[in-house]
């Protein structure tokens, strides 16, 4: 039973110190980890209807993030520093510490998925209700469920959905292909659309890399409570692993 | 199965043994530990060792390898055994009436505990050094060169000064008294008073240097010296050391065994034990969830 202050009652240090830093590093990641997946939804909705307010809200908001990923890096400098984790104390705060990167770099990508809606305001494309941007809602839909189910594999250490999130991951890939492929259609048929299609696939791509950061983080995981390092496992010879 | 089911079950396996409740019992008699105790080239061999004082068993059935050229630094809470086991490995022991060691301890093949073996010699091939830093009431000199001297091992006095000079290099302590080795050992700091007694041990030329917390009395920079200093000894002599200190341990060994209540419960690699222990015991221990 996972506690307020983010320890699990049948786990609990004989420091109190170390589980309150612990639990309140957890809960900076956890907090800045939802707030990352309300900027991915903006982002992809700015991006699917060409909507400027929207993406200016997302890169305005990205300096509540960028504070958090500082506050982060402080209480992960304090836990070493101070109590020097080790175990799996010290493999969940590796894994804390590695989704503090990932979630950045997906808040990166909803900036930049924001800056291509807002690009695209510019130049109103003229196919607006094409069905790529139907794509690109499509995509945000398993891509946000990924980072959800990767959080809360981190919330509860819940070493089995981290590793359905690791499998899961090879759906939303398929996705990201079938698009580009559809994508490829509007070059061949009139060059004038090179510049939305080139738009449209950096803002699904961004989607693919915060499903790939979705994965990282729940692979990360199952480290985490196993102790086994499945991160470059490829996900046919996981089991293997 | 799918591969994902294989996945998760394997994984459930793992969080099983963490989450077992094997730390709110104590161990069977026939308890195994967990991790290797034999290696490959061992410069001492313990088997099914039990030590009891009295009717109290201190050491239960523990066997363990103590690797060439490595340190193993044992760890546990208080009263679990470690410094009894360390004690076992050069007949400490012996100078307790009430303890009664038995099982097999070898070094390079020799029984220790073979009646017709004379102590004396064997504490010089396997040395010690104390958690308080206990330099004779002599000068530094005298210090290092008394062990050498009974022993037999310096025909000359200049060959004696040699001895004195190279042991109390490999300590790291030459610089520092090579002007004042007529001062007595004891006028020295308590930092250097340990490297001291360091020095001491290996003026006789031991092949195994057992540590029994030797930095619990020093401040964090003389703590720094030894430890650097012990690395620097692997590469000469065979290191096993008592420590309470987690970090110590993590720092300065290659492999590390813990103890608890009396069973070797599990011994492994170093960077393993302190990253992804297996038993649940150890993992309690090392993250403070006991102690």
């Amino acid at each position: 039973m996972v506690q307020e202050d983010g320890t699990k009652a049948v786990d609990r240090h004989i420091l109190s110190r170390f589980d309150g830093d612990l639990g309140y590093f957890r809960g900076l990641v956890l907090d800045m980890g939802q707030r990352i997946v309300a900027q991915v939804v903006l982002a992809s909705e700015a991006l699917s209807t060409c909507d400027v307010v929207k993406a200016r809200k997302v890169i305005h908001d990205h300096r509540r993030i960028r504070d958090l990923d500082m506050d982060a890096l402080e209480a992960n400098a304090r836990l070493y520093a101070i109590h020097q984790p080790v175990a799996r104390d010290l493999r969940f705060v590796l894994t804390l510490a590695r989704a503090v990167y990932d979630l950045e770099r997906i808040a990166g990508e909803a900036v930049r998925m924001a800056d291509v809606a807002e690009a695209m305001y510019e130049y109103q494309p003229s196919v607006r209700d094409c069905v790529i941007f139907e794509d690109v809602r499509r995509i945000t839909v398993p891509a946000v469920a990924l980072l959800e189910r990767s959080l809360k594999a981190i919330a509860d250490e819940d070493v089995q959905l981290a590793v359905q999130v690791a499998f899961d991951c090879k759906e939303l890939n398929e996705l990201f292909e079938g698009a580009v492929r559809r994508l490829a259609t509007y070059l061949m048929e009139d060059p004038r659309n090179i510049r939305w299609v080139i738009d449209a696939t950096l803002g699904i791509k961004s989607m693919e890399r915060i499903g790939d950061h979705a994965c990282s983080i729940a692979r990360n995981v199952i480290y985490s409570v196993t102790g086994k390092d499945v991160r470059h496992v490829n996900i046919a010879s996981l089991a293997a692993s | 199965m799918t591969t994902a089911e294989t996945v998760i079950a394997d994984a459930d396996l793992v969080g099983a043994k963490v989450r077992s409740k094997a730390g709110s019992r104590p161990l069977d008699n026939d308890f195994k530990t967990i991790g290797e105790v034999r290696v490959n080239d061992p410069r001492m061999s313990c088997t099914d060792v039990n030590v009891f004082y009295g009717d109290k068993h201190a050491i239960k059935h523990d066997d363990l390898d103590i690797a060439q050229n490595q340190v193993i630094a044992m760890i546990g809470p208080s009263g679990c055994g470690k410094s009894t086991f360390l004690r076992c490995l050069n007949r400490m022991n012996d100078t307790i009436d009430i303890c009664n060691v038995t099982g097999e301890i070898r070094l390079d093949e020799v029984d220790i505990y073979d009646r017709k073996l004379d102590v004396v010699p064997l504490r010089a091939q396997v040395g010690m050094v104390f958690q308080k830093p206990n330099p004779f009431p002599k000068s530094i000199y005298e210090n290092i060169a008394y062990g050498p001297r009974i022993h037999g091992l310096a025909a000359s006095r200049a060959e004696l000064d040699e001895v004195v000079e190279r042991s109390l290099a490999k300590a790291g302590l030459w610089e520092e008294v090579k002007d004042r080795l007529d001062q007595p050992g004891t006028g020295l700091s308590g930092g250097q008073q340990q490297r001291l007694c360091i020095a001491r041990t290996i003026a006789v030329d031991p092949e195994v240097i057992l540590m029994d917390e030797p930095c619990s009395a020093l401040d964090p920079i003389a703590t720094a010296k030894v430890e650097e200093l012990i690395d620097e000894l692997r590469e000469n002599y065979t290191i096993a050391i008592v420590t309470h200190s987690m970090q110590q341990a993590a720092r300065v060994s290659q492999r590390t065994a813990y103890f608890h209540l009396g069973h070797l419960v599990e011994v492994g690699d170093t960077t393993q034990i302190f990253t992804n222990p297996r038993h649940k015991l150890t993992e309690d221990y090392i993250t403070g969830r006991f102690g």
